[in-house]
């Protein structure tokens, strides 16, 4: 970004829906790499997807959903939202470059 | 319209993997883009026919794979060398798919906008 480049979107999929729990509670002295995508949508307004279905079938509910669910969850960390894998297709045709990060 | 290129190198039944790529994949071609499905290394398992997963709870792949073609999903490629190294024949699989030899992978590849890890 710092060389002008745009990124339309994160898309987070697979075991990447992962990357937006709140709760990530790792040991002391070890980075939790979701308060710096958190970081990052803040001050940068990078747009972080997670994707609906990957997210409810890891567990990973925001809290209008929980609700209706039943749930009392809220595990969305700040800076995140959650939407289908249309966004993802939509990024793809926006962007001259599709890269993914872990296989 | 943009060519997309899915390589599936994951084996059927290891967690959500396969399932989650075959969403992924409808979606792209609801959006009516150029879609492409290579399976590759442990990936082929998918392909390959008499699978009874049901017996541990699990929904066989294969039927999943044959209705692709309801999304406009036709292009269905296998690497040859990742079937023959298996132990598994073109014959022994459960729906149609073109082969490819591993040296021309890489022009498939090159010839993508996109390129998914399935």
């Amino acid at each position: 970004m710092k060389l002008g480049h745009e990124i339309v979107r994160v898309f987070f999929y697979y075991e990447g829906a992962y990357n937006g729990l709140r709760r990530m509670t790792p040991p002391a002295g070890e980075d939790a790499p979701v308060r710096r995508w958190s970081a990052l949508a803040a001050e940068c307004g990078v747009d972080l997807v997670i994707c609906i279905s990957a997210a409810q079938r890891r567990g990973l509910l925001e809290g209008s959903e929980a609700a209706r669910a039943g749930q009392g969850d809220d595990d969305l960390a700040q800076g995140f939202r959650i939407a289908g894998l249309g966004l993802w297709v939509d990024a793809c045709l926006k962007a001259d470059r599709f890269l993914s990060f872990g296989g | 319209m943009k060519n997309f290129l899915f390589i599936m190198r994951s084996p059927p039944y290891e967690g959500v993997r396969v399932r989650e790529s075959l969403d992924m994949l409808m979606t792209v071609a609801a959006f009516e883009q150029q879609v492409r499905v290579l399976f590759l290394d442990d990936g082929v398992f998918a392909l390959k026919s008499g699978q009874h997963p049901q017996g541990v709870g699990l929904k066989p792949v294969a039927p999943l794979l044959a209705a692709l073609d309801i999304y406009g999903i036709e292009e269905l490629w296998v690497e040859e060398e990742s079937l023959a190294r298996r132990g598994l024949h073109a014959a022994g699989l459960a729906l149609p798919v073109r082969g490819i030899r591993r040296a021309a992978v890489s022009g498939m590849v090159a010839a993508a906008d996109i390129v998914v890890s399935g």
